[in-house]
């Protein structure tokens, strides 16, 4: 059976969000490193493009990139499992250059017009200034639309073709997706209000739907790259998903110990967030399982690779750094801290980055009809640094965030005063340094997967013709 | 709630990443296992990564100043945590006898 | 689990029994969060200016709370410090913002606040950016009362005056090497977001941030 694959439309367009995705990325991390270097030179660029906007384009960059490759990886998969080209295509093609189109202006606002007067116009035009959130509201509209748009595809080509176990959970988890963002879509001056709802669109996202979507795709990964059964894989998903919704969905609560909500929350969100693991080491375990049982005989080095990184990242970023603070009795010490910041870097990369460049490299080999896809040594030094550079800014803020819960917290009570002397010890400036000499690290194996994204398809046909 | 020792920190940050890690470990171990990845024999370090995740989950519970009750229901829970991946490998073999031997 | 055990039809094993179950935990967990939330909003509804008046505990007091003196103490029998709202407190010069005046001033704060972004650098409730103090608290901060260093600085003799002063032009009364920068933020927008953060303070978060002023040695029992 060749690897190879009719071209579908769906597919081509996978690419395009893909192509995108990865320039995203690559602003998401100009900007991180403005940001931590503004963290150790405050005047560098003071007044002209302040920390704020760097954060602000950091963040939102990374969410949407996600949700490209997110949607790439969707339409990429659709064909393959129902069997047919997805309904609607043009539709969605037509959505992609809308929405790009939205996301460059935005991008451009953010960075041009920075920040507008207190008047509900800025919510709408300039930014929404809600952390992860920011986009304005035309374009939270233009974007509940194209989504809408994706949603059809997927549902009426589901309905369609040929259903697996793959397609039904991804239908599903799309809907729910998409469902969310409307709950962070309204203006309200309650501050408790306000972040109670802004916390079902980040956590529900994160912890609940964004997961099984990491279900999904490594359920694919490895049929397609491993070859493994398709029963058995599909019936761990199932098990994943059930697992992942009954932790993660009232595992929510460990956002409301402190925003002005009821008290209750603290046992329901030490107790179901403390279960948010669980998931986590079955799916380490399963690939693991996989692994054993296949002998490691991949088709796709490098996708099999950071399919790896992921199973590990996720239970390292997620799983270890998530319960170590996730209790009441911690999270008060830390919340809100440069610990917060170490567990948020490595559990976005762990969980998500990595399966999605994943399934970029998967994409590439399919569409280039490679039937075994080596790594090359760009792909080994692109994931390694990568992989060393956030584990290394994970580590050093947790080391900052440690002082802070000691010096800020315990000892200085929290206040202006006992953050400013937190921020000065030197062992929370050393972590801050290590931060960006970690994400320098970081950012140059960036520029080897790109070099290694737009050559490997190449590489690999010469290796095979010789 | 009780105000926490700041010297009991870094016990507490450490204890809960011992949770997590060698709750890994152990099923980790236990699935190579029953693979036959490596020999039958080392389901013992298996267990005694069980027991070492036990000992860090109550080091962790007392740390943190939970009450006897909260420590002893931590402990059941690990009695059901130490029961899981025999649960998941019984369906696995039968899934497996399902599917891949017809 | 003998070797030559067959039992094709196991429910374990088959995929119906897993989806199921999927469907089931997932429905049951969202109808648990959904009544949860029922709950919640009822507890975090903005209180009214009547509560403040008859002495009504709400987590999230009513924007009129600017007309009151705000604390924050410790509570034996919640075991943390809680807000706690006393007598009459002058304002801008006045205690006696009526509830439609207190809650524009309430909303021209928050709009504002993300007009500019605020959560981008500081913590509001704790969530946010990392790069500045967290601003649950800010109103009741010792760095803001008399004899702290933002009134000295800022040659005003309260809170708000201070605040307002500050937030107009942050980089000119720069306390410490991280500067807050100039956001274009007016005397109207400054007095909208002082009573925001006035507003904030109050609100019940279950004793975060904890051992808030143990450096003053004050609320810590
Ligand atoms: C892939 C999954 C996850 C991702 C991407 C993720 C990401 C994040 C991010 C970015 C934040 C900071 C939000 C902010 O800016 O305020 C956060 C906070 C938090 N996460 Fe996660 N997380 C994940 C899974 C988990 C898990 C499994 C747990 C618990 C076991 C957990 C526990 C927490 C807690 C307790 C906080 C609040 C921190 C604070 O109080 O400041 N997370 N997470
Ligand atoms: C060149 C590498 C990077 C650098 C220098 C960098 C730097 C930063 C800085 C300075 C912040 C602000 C923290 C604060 O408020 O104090 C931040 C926030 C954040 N970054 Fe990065 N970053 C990098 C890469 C990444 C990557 C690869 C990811 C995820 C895939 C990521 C995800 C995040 C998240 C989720 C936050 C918000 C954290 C929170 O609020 O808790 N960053 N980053
Ligand atoms: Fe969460």
């Amino acid at each position: 059976m060749s690897i190879a694959t009719p071209k579908y439309l769906s597919q081509s367009l996978a690419m395009k969000y893909f192509f995108v995705a990865v320039v995203l990325f690559g602003a998401q991390l100009v900007m991180g490193l403005i940001a931590a270097y503004q963290f150790i030179d405050p005047e560098f660029l003071f007044n002209v493009f302040n920390f704020s906007t760097a954060r602000m384009v950091h963040i939102n960059a990374l969410v949407v990139w996600m949700l490209y490759a997110m949607i790439g990886s969707a339409y990429w998969m659709l064909p393959e499992e129902t069997g047919i080209e997805t309904v609607g295509i043009k539709l969605g093609t037509l959505g992609f250059y809308v929405l790009t189109l939205a996301v460059t202006v935005v991008v451009l606002v953010y960075i041009l017009v920075q920040v507008g007067p207190g008047t509900e116009a800025s919510i709408w035009l300039i930014n929404e200034g809600r952390e992860y959130l920011e986009a304005p509201r035309w374009a939270d509209i233009g974007i509940t639309v194209v989504v809408l748009i994706f949603v059809y595809n997927v549902f009426a080509t589901v309905m369609k073709g040929k259903r697996t176990g793959i397609t039904t959970v991804l239908m599903a988890d799309l809907i729910a997706l998409a469902g969310l963002y409307l709950a962070g879509m309204f203006y309200t001056s309650n501050i408790t209000m306000d972040q109670f709802w802004w916390w079902w669109v980040i956590h529900l996202w994160v912890e609940a739907t964004w997961e099984v979507f990491v279900g999904v795709l490594i359920a694919y990964g490895l049929i397609k790259v491993m070859h493994a059964n398709r029963q058995i894989v599909e019936m761990w998903l199932w098990i994943e998903v059930t697992m992942l919704f009954g932790s993660g969905i009232l595992g929510m609560g460990h956002h409301y110990f402190w925003i002005g909500t009821p008290e209750y929350w603290w046992e329901i969100g030490a107790l179901f967030s403390a279960l948010e693991p669980v998931p986590l080491v079955g799916m380490l375990v399963h690939v693991i399982y996989d692994m054993g049982k296949h002998n490691g005989k991949v088709n796709n080095g490098p996708a099999f690779n950071w399919f790896i990184v992921n199973a590990f990242g996720n239970f390292l970023g997620a799983g270890v750094w998530g319960f170590m603070h996730t209790l009441p009795q911690i999270n008060i010490y830390t919340h809100g801290s440069q610990f917060t910041a170490g567990h948020g870097h490595l559990a976005f990369y762990g969980a998500y980055a990595t399966i999605l460049i994943g399934m970029m490299y998967v994409a590439i080999q399919r569409r280039n009809g490679i039937e075994e896809m080596r790594s090359t040594s760009t792909s080994k030094w692109a994931v390694s640094l990568i992989t060393i550079g956030v584990l290394g800014m994970t580590v050093a803020l947790t080391l900052s965030g440690y002082v802070q819960a000691f010096v800020e917290r315990a000892e200085y009570g929290a206040t202006w005063d006992g953050y400013f002397i937190a921020q000065g010890a030197t062992w929370f400036t050393q972590g801050i340094d290590w931060r960006l000499a970690m994400g320098v690290v970081t950012f140059i194996g960036f520029l080897l997967l790109v070099k290694d994204l737009l050559t490997i398809a190449k590489r690999s046909k010469a290796l095979a013709n010789s | 709630m009780e105000y926490l020792d700041p010297e009991s920190f870094l016990g507490i940050f450490a204890s809960a990443a011992a949770v997590i890690m060698f709750g890994a470990i152990y099923v980790g171990i236990f699935t190579l296992v029953k693979i036959e990845k490596i020999k039958p024999l080392y389901i013992a370090l298996a267990y005694l990564a069980w027991g070492v995740q036990t000992y860090s989950m109550v080091m962790l519970g007392t740390l943190v100043k939970s009450d006897p009750f909260t420590v002893k229901i931590l402990v059941a829970a690990m009695v059901g945590y130490l029961l899981v991946p025999h649960f998941i490998y019984f369906l696995v073999h039968r899934t497996h006898e399902r599917f891949e031997h017809n | 689990m003998s070797e030559d055990y067959k039992e094709p039809e196991s429910v374990w094993t088959s995929n119906r029994f897993w989806s199921r179950s999927a469907g089931w935990v997932t429905g049951f967990s969202a109808v648990l969060l959904i009544l949860l939330t029922m709950d919640t909003l009822d507890q975090i509804t903005i209180g009214s200016a009547k509560d403040l008046e008859n002495k009504v505990t709400k987590r999230v007091p009513s924007a009129s709370v600017i007309n009151y003196k705000v604390t924050y103490e410790y509570s034996d029998v919640r075991g943390h410090e809680v807000p706690v709202i006393g007598e009459k407190e002058l304002f801008f010069g006045r205690s006696d913002y009526s509830e439609a005046e207190a809650n524009a001033l309430l909303d021209k704060g928050k709009l504002t606040s993300q007009a500019k972004n605020c959560m981008n650098c500081h913590t509001l409730l704790g969530n946010g950016a990392y790069y500045a103090p967290d601003l649950t608290k800010a109103w009741l901060d010792p760095a803001w009362q008399a004899g702290g260093v933002m009134q000295g600085m800022t040659g005003t003799t309260s809170v708000d005056e201070a605040m307002s002063v500050f937030l107009q032009n942050p980089d000119k009364y720069a306390s410490h090497a991280r500067r807050m920068p100039n956001l274009g933020i007016t005397p109207e927008e400054a007095k909208g977001l002082v009573a925001f953060l006035k507003q904030m303070s109050s609100i019940d978060t279950n004793g975060f941030p904890r051992n808030f002023n143990k450096i003053q040695g004050s609320t810590q029992k």
